[in-house]
């Protein structure tokens, strides 16, 4: 037996070998590595289109506001990496589209995700990294924001002209390669996103949910005032395709039981908060409410994000497209572990436990969310945030996390959740934030490899 | 000559096996009109359905799952959660009635270790709380994590209180933490519910 094992072994690691020769031979072929989702060789990803067809024809396309927004691009990549831009343009799209928090960090990781792969391949193939990670990200935005009818790519066509000194429609040589090149890996994202199972219970116009798997018992959620919303927000958000995280991630939550102390003690101190509030503590409630028609929460972190880079004079190109791939990688894992435990548990929020267990009719500071409290998505997003982003920016670690404590508490002083709500939600956000940097990066090249940003990398 | 004798002869006519047949055809053909309704429907022939179609209240739903085989008492996958759970905490009295004839544990606990009979007196569904006692419900169910009489106090339901007690659910039976129904009351500010925790 143990004979036979061994040479079964043996036969197997020859296998493998063969294996890793052929496919190593393949990547080599293919010339991309370190892409996360994107897959192909180089000359069939630069030759697969003719981009002139691409070039969006109708006179109803407003060339005009592309091309201010395609200038106000250009000026920012003379100073810092081109993905930061089109970073900007998606919070503009959380606030025009009002988009779901849930949502915003899902399209976060899938135009971040597609970015850096684009950029990655760019480099690997020898193509203009600028121009493939605008497009891959148009075709994203695209896919997230389709009422928004081609304005994106209309901007990338704007941004090639003035990027390669070209007609918008003739577009050059080199320009053609790296729009097809970003256009494929951008379509390759959009495949993955549109498998992911966030369209499941969509029927093209609203929410199909019946109370698949809801929980009626003692202390269990119910639609709150003053608008009684309902269906609850992304009921099927649990099952959607997570980057890195897992189940084990989530698995360490678990609420006080309704109507124990420790319950009972966290309800009291919600009603002490409300009857007492100070302005500072409202104001920082309102800082980060990141209600309906915001930048969102994870929305917010990116902005975080971005004004720590803006102090900075060299920005490391390859690095920042890893903090926001990873930034919003663990953003949206964590909300989808999130809204596990919340869909788990369903748990009530503090304006129904404290009419129900005290007879308290509690007037939260801010709105009530729709959907169950434990645990808090925001203190949870703002934990896996602030640990990704002290990972990359190490000096700012100490004010990135205080920033997530008091993210966290905004929720206490809203008057919309429990402290344990919060405290569970930011340990979850940070075991996220840590499965995400030791199983989603791809290899980040040491410091003395790096090379610093230069323009149209 | 009477129905009686006609059944008789009936069986001694095709024999024994032959009626095992039958009434076996007749429990598929009607497990095959179910899957067919519930196919139209769109609905799976599932316990997730069943626990889903009894919280909702949709009784034909259920009352289709249960002739398609599910079984009254699966649980959702991975949980504890049940079909009467949802029914009684919701106050579906008819679903209730399907479940429980149809086999579902009346003691059975949820994930929060909570019997029906709790979630019924938490909301103060009196008509269910009867049923469920009829069937053989336990006052005791859920003790120490859930203890029935607690979730009636949570719920400020003295009716439920008072069906409880003469039940003999004994108020000085503690939770996991240590409070009896009494202490508990008292923690609330419900000093109003302490005469129904008294046996009358």
């Amino acid at each position: 037996m143990m004979r036979i094992h061994c040479c079964g072994v043996r036969v197997v690691s020859g296998l493998l070998f063969v294996l890793s020769l052929a496919l190593g031979g393949s990547a080599q072929a293919q010339g991309l590595t370190g892409t996360r989702i994107a897959r192909g060789e180089c000359a069939a990803l630069a030759g697969a289109r003719d981009v002139r067809a691409l070039l969006p024809a109708s006179v109803f396309h407003d060339w005009e506001q592309a091309g201010q927004q395609a200038a106000v691009m250009m000026k920012a990549w003379a100073a810092e990496p081109p993905g930061l831009a089109w970073t900007r343009l998606q919070l503009s799209m959380h606030v025009k589209h009002k988009v779901s928090p849930t949502r915003a960090a899902r399209g976060l990781a899938l135009v971040h995700v597609a970015m850096r792969d684009a950029a990655l391949a760019a480099q690997a193939c020898g193509h203009d990294g600028a121009l493939a990670q605008s497009m891959a990200a148009a075709q994203v935005l695209g896919y997230l924001f389709n009422a928004e009818e081609r304005s994106f790519d209309r901007i990338v066509f704007e941004l090639a002209a003035r990027h390669r000194g070209h007609a918008r429609d003739r577009p050059d040589e080199a320009s053609g390669r790296a729009l097809s090149l970003g256009y494929e890996i951008g379509r390759q994202l959009v495949a993955y996103g549109d498998s992911d199972g966030a369209q499941h219970g969509w029927n093209g116009v609203r929410l199909q949910w019946y109370g698949e798997e809801r929980y009626y018992g003692p202390g269990s959620w119910e639609p709150t005032p003053p608008y009684f919303y309902f269906p609850p927000s992304e009921p099927f958000a649990p099952h959607w395709r997570t980057w890195a995280a897992d189940e084990r991630d989530a698995a360490r939550s678990v609420p006080p039981r309704y109507g124990s102390p420790a319950y009972l003690k966290d309800l009291q101190e919600v009603i002490d908060v409300q009857r007492s509030l100070t302005p500072e503590q409202l104001a920082i409630a309102k800082f980060w409410v990141d209600g309906h028609g915001s930048v969102t929460p994870p929305g917010h972190w990116n902005q975080i994000a971005l004004d720590a880079l803006a102090g900075r004079t060299q920005l490391d190109a390859r690095r920042t497209l890893d903090m926001f791939a990873d930034l919003n990688m663990a953003m949206a894992d964590t909300f989808i572990l999130s809204w596990a435990v919340k869909y788990r548990y369903w748990s009530a929020r503090p304006i129904t436990a404290a009419r129900q267990l005290l007879g308290v009719e509690l007037r939260p500071a801010i709105l009530t969310p729709p959907f169950p409290g434990y645990v808090s998505g925001h203190a949870a997003t703002s934990g896996a945030a602030a640990r990704i982003l002290g990972h990359y920016l190490p000096d700012r670690a100490a004010v990135f996390d205080a920033q997530a404590e008091q993210a966290a508490m905004s929720r206490l002083y809203g008057g919309i959740h429990f402290r344990h709500d919060n405290e569970d939600g930011l340990a979850l956000g940070r075991r996220v934030a840590t499965a995400v940097i030791e199983r989603a990066a791809p290899q980040t090249p040491s410091a003395e490899h790096a090379e610093p940003q230069q323009k149209g990398q | 000559m009477g129905r009686a004798a006609i059944f008789s002869e009936s069986i001694q006519r095709i024999g024994a096996a032959g009626l095992a047949l039958a009434l076996v055809s007749g429990v598929a053909e009607g497990r095959d009109d179910a899957l067919r309704a519930l196919e139209a429907a769109r609905v799976p022939a599932t316990a997730a359905a069943l626990v889903q179609y009894a919280g909702i209240g949709d009784a034909h739903v259920v009352k289709q799952l249960l002739r398609a085989g599910v079984a009254a008492d699966e649980p959702l996958p991975g949980r504890q959660l049940r079909a009467l759970h949802g029914a009684v905490a919701q106050g579906h009295a008819a679903i209730v009635d399907q479940l429980v004839a149809a086999g579902a544990q009346v003691n059975a606990l949820d994930d929060a270790g909570c019997s029906p009979l709790a979630a019924a007196g938490w909301r103060g569904h009196l008509d269910i709380m009867r049923t469920l006692l009829k069937a053989g419900a336990s006052v005791s169910a859920g003790l120490p994590g859930c203890p029935v009489l607690h979730q009636a106090i949570f719920g400020n339901q003295v009716a439920a209180i008072r069906l409880l007690r003469a039940h003999g659910a004994d108020p000085a039976q503690q939770d996991d933490d240590r409070r009896d129904a009494y202490a508990l009351a008292r923690i609330l500010g419900r000093e109003a519910l302490l005469p129904a925790l008294e046996k009358e």
